[in-house]
């Protein structure tokens, strides 16, 4: 159980980046809602806390794949939030990532054993 | 900003050992994440928002492949008035470093270092060793500085103080003025033991004017003993200790003048 948490764990690291890029790609959005998307997109299985969310964030930004921005919302909710918008290298970052995910899950579950549906 | 937030983030950046530009913006999101969780859970105790300020620093670490600062390698949770009972330090606690961005002639406005042995450097610096302006530390050395053993080119206060000027400290060697439990000064010294060129007050009081319990003088006066050539033991009426030694010594500077009609007002301790 304890080996099976571990490697969760680390897929969960190694995929993270792609995820929250390709969320970023599809609307810009900010950290909380990311967190949000991602629990409830998963059923639980993403759940994120700040520690992980904002070193990611932050390896992006740095690589400028996204970019980020201030919002402050008037009205009843007066706080500030901070969005972040994928770049267009960001996008084509986005789509080599894909790419690369459907090749590294042909080749690993060619190499598993498993074909098509891991529920069959 | 929320005071119990800003405490609460500051715990967090505490542990995590990253540039000060990255701990600027982990201050800055937590801030703005919890603001966002707080209105949502309608929750102000950062502890419930967030977690535990280790656990979220050990996240922040482990995710930015960065260092871990704890103080303690283990706590016990059983804890007497709140005091863990078994505490052991951790050897690789390396302590703070903070570098100001501002420089002036490339030197850091303010530097804070706390590491063991750590040595900080700027116009404002803090640490175990400390070389400044302004300077705070275990050792400084500084235009004004503050510490156990402390160098100052002006004043220097602490456990023991040497300065061009001024000293205050147990120890105290100054230029010009020494305040302390041992002062001493090329002008005036007061202290438990104060010797000094030209006046001295205290327990004991070694100078050309000296008041004290013991003093050494050539014009003073004593409550118990004096050497000197015009020594005397103290009146009740200080005018008339003033009016003596000023007919001794005439050439007495005004601020020694001001220095002694202060220590005047302290004359009965000495009885």
């Amino acid at each position: 159980m304890k080996d099976l948490e571990r490697i969760k764990k680390q897929l969960k690291k190694g995929t993270l980046e792609i995820i929250i890029l390709r969320l970023i790609s599809k609307k810009e959005m900010y950290g909380y809602e990311i967190i949000q998307q991602l629990e409830q997109n998963s059923n639980g299985f993403y759940s994120l806390k700040e520690g992980s969310l904002y070193p990611v964030l932050y390896r992006l930004e740095d690589s400028d794949f996204i970019e980020s921005y201030m919002f402050h919302e008037e009205g009843k909710r007066k706080i500030t939030r901070k969005y972040y918008k994928i770049t267009d290298k960001g996008i084509n970052q986005i789509n080599d990532y894909l790419k690369e995910w459907n090749n590294f899950v042909f080749i690993t579950n060619k190499i598993l054993g498993i074909e098509g549906d891991i529920n069959e | 900003m929320n005071k119990a937030h800003k405490r609460y983030v500051n715990k967090v950046l505490r542990r995590i050992d990253c540039s000060n530009s990255y701990k600027k913006r982990i201050r800055n999101d937590l801030h703005i994440m919890m603001e966002e969780k707080a209105l949502e859970l309608n929750e102000s105790d950062p502890y419930k928002l967030l977690g535990e300020p280790e656990q979220v620093a050990e996240e922040f670490a482990e995710n930015m492949g960065v260092n871990l600062f704890t103080k303690y390698q283990y706590v016990s949770k059983k804890t007497i008035l709140g005091t863990p009972v078994i505490q052991i330090n951790n050897h690789n606690y390396r302590g703070y470093e903070y570098k100001s961005k501002k420089t002036i002639m490339g030197i850091p406005l303010v530097h804070i270092n706390n590491k063991p042995l750590g040595v900080a450097k700027g116009i404002i610096a803090c640490g175990s060793i400390s070389m400044g302006i302004i300077s705070l530390g275990g050792i400084s050395i500084g235009v004004i500085s503050f510490g156990g053993v402390s160098f100052a080119l002006l004043l220097g206060i602490g456990g023991a103080a040497l300065s061009g000027v001024v000293s205050i400290g147990g120890l105290a060697v100054a230029g010009l003025f020494a305040i302390g439990g041992a002062a001493f000064s090329n002008y005036i010294s007061i202290g438990g033991a104060a010797i000094a060129k030209e006046f001295a007050y205290g327990g004991y009081a070694k100078a050309k004017v000296a008041i004290g319990k013991e003093i050494n003088a050539k014009v003073g006066f004593y409550s118990e003993s004096g050497k000197g050539e015009f020594v005397r033991k103290i009146v009740e009426d200080t005018q008339l200790m003033k009016d003596y030694i000023y007919s001794k010594v005439p050439d007495l500077s005004s601020f020694v003048k001001g220095v002694m009609d202060k220590c005047m007002y302290f004359v009965d301790s000495l009885r």
